[in-house]
């Protein structure tokens, strides 16, 4: 049995969260806009969710729109929301995630300037630049992530929410990694629009959400239905939508047990990390998810660390799971200054609610046999 | 409940749900396809086997099958893809009006930002046909987007015969094949379309889950409308849902394996279902029998009213039209062009069989649609007066 | 057909008239009159016969939506419950507060208010001392 230690690029799926899905699966099998009755079952049951998800993340019922994922939910914030604008400023962190780097470059093409925000060695919004930014242009819109994918770094979104709405611009929070995993309020965040995923908190692949104050104007990314008030058309995937709820639930109720947990995981995996020479962990001295260790082995060939580890049946990452950049050096390492040769050799380790000491344990013994080995 | 809605929804078939199941429970089965270890690894074999499944049901190369979440983004991204990788600026595109709401909100979309659309009306069989389209081709049109099966009346539009036409126009040929796939044979392998749209609900697979076929020789080019991450060879980003694809793959091949056998047995139900009708004065096929889709029965009934007929109806779950549009109750183009006034239009009822539809079903639901007519028509003070 | 099948919801006063009239029907003889109303593209109508008896009869009849064929049976129910005094009394607000019709329905209380006005009128021709 391996031992899975990549939470940040998705969860197993909870036994409760599945119990609840299979009805929906097979059972009232209504298109939820339907009329008819099926359908009417599954349009309450789409409505409970929805309470469920608003309640993990401090937003009304009402202002949260499904989608088929994170990505999604980035991508329909920031197109979405540019749209119905002349063209003008976006601003995201040097460290977001693709989905938001690309979806803002993108903007490029109908005549938008588009800048990073750049972040100190520690993956923290540089705030001089940040403000100096905020200053020398009309920005219209600013995307943040929460915390980050790979490096765990939680960044002061609060702070940025009070320059950004003082510059008259809008703020997009990428709570895909931070939701379920420390708290997150929407409201308390000063957000105007976040983004979550299910499958980031033991809930199924395939379904998201963006949340939006119902002050900003957002454009649909794919048209057609009437399906979350017109903003996002398809029939809704409701034993998804249905797990997505249950799975906010869950993390609700139990996210001082599962940091407890995490957090005592992560201190004994870097108390371990730290007596290998020279190892380096990026971000350590930023706030971080209680989950997440970002390190590198300076000297070792850390693909060929990554690569032993898979075989010995530890299944970590280098960053993020994506199909593009493969080979390519962590964008968020590169961001943070880490030389090309370090951050190329990246580990990240993301812990779960099913990881044990003993798991850390062994992943530590793998790691030091390995890099013995190879020294 | 008698459940007569399949061209809104169909139920998971259970050897889907099977194969969906070790993808959702399994210790080992919740893998980032994308992820380069082992549960990675095994999450993306799967997808990739699900891949040949649908592109096989369609005669296409796996290579040429992309995954979104839903009909919907298939055809959004399809007609945005094409436009905005062409340009918006002076480009010509040609859909009808009787397309799927998803097709007609995404062509008013680029209207409104400069593209020009010519909107087709369907013929008076309710098609779109293949001279109507040829007549709106200009050399600006970038792409023509039409449906395969229409959803409210089940009318086949002559896709076969159009293809090769605008092949040889050099016009992009994008085809909606919803209601199509697994009910009627689609080979393209021969046929030349250059995009077409797939949904895994409507034969028997799970919500949120479709896919869209991109040809790759000669090059389809899109630009891409979801981005982050490089996924679907960059044309959509997002992390997969496993499980959704391993029940699309699965109920793709089990739609190729029981075409010859699926297409009659849902003919003769939709027939049986007529018969058993037509005995009623009054009653009018909407749709043209030897050019349509075997599962659908679309049916107007003289002398009462649409919403009173449903309403009395509440056990039988059917559909007064496309499932997309019953919640704006706008008027319907085919029923229209078929000749049906607003009266008879409104008192539509669209009746569509599937797999697990018996004959006992049939006949039950005939007599419920009987009695009611009849009752409805017994209190009206206009009919038989 | 059972209480469980008002899928798409109807108030309860209304799905009962609509689901089980019990004054369904066109009555005949020399004391019948009969009243109409109808929406202005006559998409809906409703029609009274009214036997003034005694004892005195109401029976409907209606082509339209389920507001419109439950009001019909209420106000056959209810005039033959109270009779033909106070017919000014009657109003549309009220039609709709009895059958929980919502806003977007009103039309069909004001064609239950047009049947009253158009039986008020034949009420006083044929009893003109009233």
């Amino acid at each position: 049995m391996p031992v899975y230690l990549d939470h940040n690029a998705t969860t197993h799926l909870d036994a409760r969260v599945l119990e609840a899905m299979l009805p929906y699966l097979t059972g009232p099998y209504g298109n939820a806009s339907s009329l008819h009755r099926f359908g009417r079952a599954a349009r309450d049951a789409v409505e409970r969710a929805r309470e469920q998800v608003a309640q993990l993340v401090g937003c009304q019922p009402g202002e949260i729109i499904w989608t088929s994922g994170g990505t999604e939910s980035n991508n329909l914030a920031i197109k979405g929301v540019t749209a119905g604008m002349a063209p003008g400023v976006v601003l995201y962190g040097a460290t977001e995630h693709p989905a938001v780097m690309e979806a803002a470059q993108a903007l490029k093409l109908t005549g938008w300037t588009v800048e990073p925000i750049r972040v100190d060695a520690s993956g923290r919004i540089d705030w001089p630049t940040f403000e100096a930014q905020l200053r020398a242009h009309r920005v219209q819109l600013v995307s943040l992530m929460r915390a980050n994918n790979e490096t765990g770094v939680i960044q002061d979104v609060a702070r940025a929410a009070g320059l950004v709405h003082a510059a008259g611009a809008w703020l997009h929070v990428d709570a895909v990694q931070a939701a379920g995993k420390i708290p997150v309020d929407f409201q308390a965040l000063g957000a105007d629009l976040m983004s979550l995923s299910a499958h980031k908190l033991y809930g199924p692949k395939g379904i998201g959400a963006l949340v939006r104050k119902a002050a900003v104007d957002l454009f649909p990314l794919h048209h057609g239905g009437p399906q979350e008030r017109g903003l996002r058309g398809g029939t809704e995937n409701v034993a998804a939508i249905v797990g997505f709820g249950v799975a906010a639930e869950l993390a609700r109720q139990e996210l001082e047990v599962r940091t407890r947990h995490l957090r005592a995981l992560r201190e004994r995996l870097e108390a371990g990390l730290r007596s290998l020479p020279g190892v380096c962990i990026f971000g350590a001295d930023a706030e971080r998810l209680p989950n997440t260790v970002q390190f590198a082995l300076p000297g070792y060939d850390g693909e060929a660390l990554l690569m032993q580890l898979d075989r010995r049946g530890f299944g970590v990452s280098s960053g993020s799971a994506c199909a593009s950049g493969k080979g390519e050096p962590s964008h968020v390492l590169l961001a943070m200054g880490v030389p090309r040769e370090i951050a190329r050799g990246a580990i990240r380790v993301s812990l779960g609610r099913e990881n044990s000491e003993a798991d850390i344990d062994g992943f530590l013994a793998a790691l030091k046999s390995l890099a013995a080995e190879r020294a | 409940m008698i459940y007569l809605d399949h061209a809104a929804t169909t139920p998971l078939d259970p050897q889907v749900r099977e194969a969906m199941l070790p993808w959702l429970d399994d210790a080992v089965g919740y893998g980032n396809p994308a992820s380069d270890h082992a549960l990675g690894r095994r999450a993306w074999a799967a997808v990739e086997h699900a891949r040949a499944q649908v592109a096989a049901l369609v005669g296409a190369m796996p290579a040429e099958i992309i995954w979104t979440s839903g009909a919907t983004e298939s055809n959004n991204l399809a007609i945005k893809g094409a436009l905005e990788f062409r340009g918006h600026a002076g480009a010509h595109l040609v859909t009808s009006r009787i397309e799927h709401k998803s097709v007609v909100d995404t062509c008013r979309h680029l209207e409104a930002r400069g593209v020009r659309v010519t909107w087709l009306v369907p013929e008076a069989n309710g098609t779109i046909g293949v001279e109507q389209v040829l007549a709106a081709v200009r050399p600006e049109t970038v792409l023509v987007s039409l449906m395969w099966v229409n959803n409210e009346t089940g009318a086949i539009n002559p896709i076969h015969e159009l293809a090769p036409h605008l092949r040889e126009r050099g016009v992009l040929l994008h085809v909606d094949a919803v209601q199509a796939a697994g009910k009627l044979p689609i080979d393209l392998d021969t046929t030349p379309i250059d995009l077409l749209s797939l949904s895994a609900h409507k034969l028997h697979g799970p919500k949120g889950i479709g896919a869209l076929f991109v040809r790759k020789r000669p090059r389809a080019r899109l630009a891409p409308q979801i981005h982050g991450g490089g996924h679907e060879q960059g044309m959509r980003s997002g992390t997969l849902a496993t499980h959704q694809i391993v029940g699309m793959g699965c109920a793709c091949a089990l739609a190729a394996q029981r075409l010859a056998t699926d297409a009659p047995h849902l003919a003769a139900l939709r027939e049986q279902l007529w018969q058993r009708l037509r005995v009623l004065p009054g009653v009018y096929r909407n749709g043209d029998p030897a050019h349509s889709a075997p599962h659908i029965l679309n049916l107007s009934f003289e002398g009462v009213e649409g919403e009173s007929l449903r309403a009395r109806l509440g056990d039988l779950a059917i559909s007064s039209g496309s499932a997309c549009s019953s919640a704006t109750r706008e008027p319907s183009y085919v029923l229209r062009a078929l000749g049906r006034d607003d009266e008879l239009a409104g008192a539509s009822l669209r009746f569509s069989v599937g797999r697990t539809t018996t004959s006992e079903d049939i006949d039950r639901a005939a007599a419920r649609v009987l009695a009611e007519v009849g009752a409805l028509r017994a209190l009206s003070p206009r009919w038989g007066t | 057909m059972n209480e469980t099948d008002n899928v798409y919801a109807y108030p309860q006063a209304v799905w009962m008239r609509f689901r089980d009239p019990r004054h369904a029907g066109v009555l005949e003889g020399h004391d019948v009159r009969r009243v109409y109303a109808r929406t202005p593209a006559a998409s809906a109508v409703i029609e009274l016969s009214i036997a003034v008896g005694p004892p005195l009869r109401v029976r409907f009849r209606a082509h339209g939506c389920p507001y419109t064929i439950a009001v019909g049976e209420w106000l056959a129910e209810t005039l033959e419950r109270e009779g033909l005094a106070d017919l000014d009394r009657w109003q549309a607000g009220s039609i709709r507060q009895a059958l929980e019709i919502p806003e977007e329905r009103t039309h069909c209380a004001l064609m239950g208010e047009d049947l009253i006005r158009a039986l008020e009128s034949v009420v006083k021709s044929s009893h003109p001392s009233s």
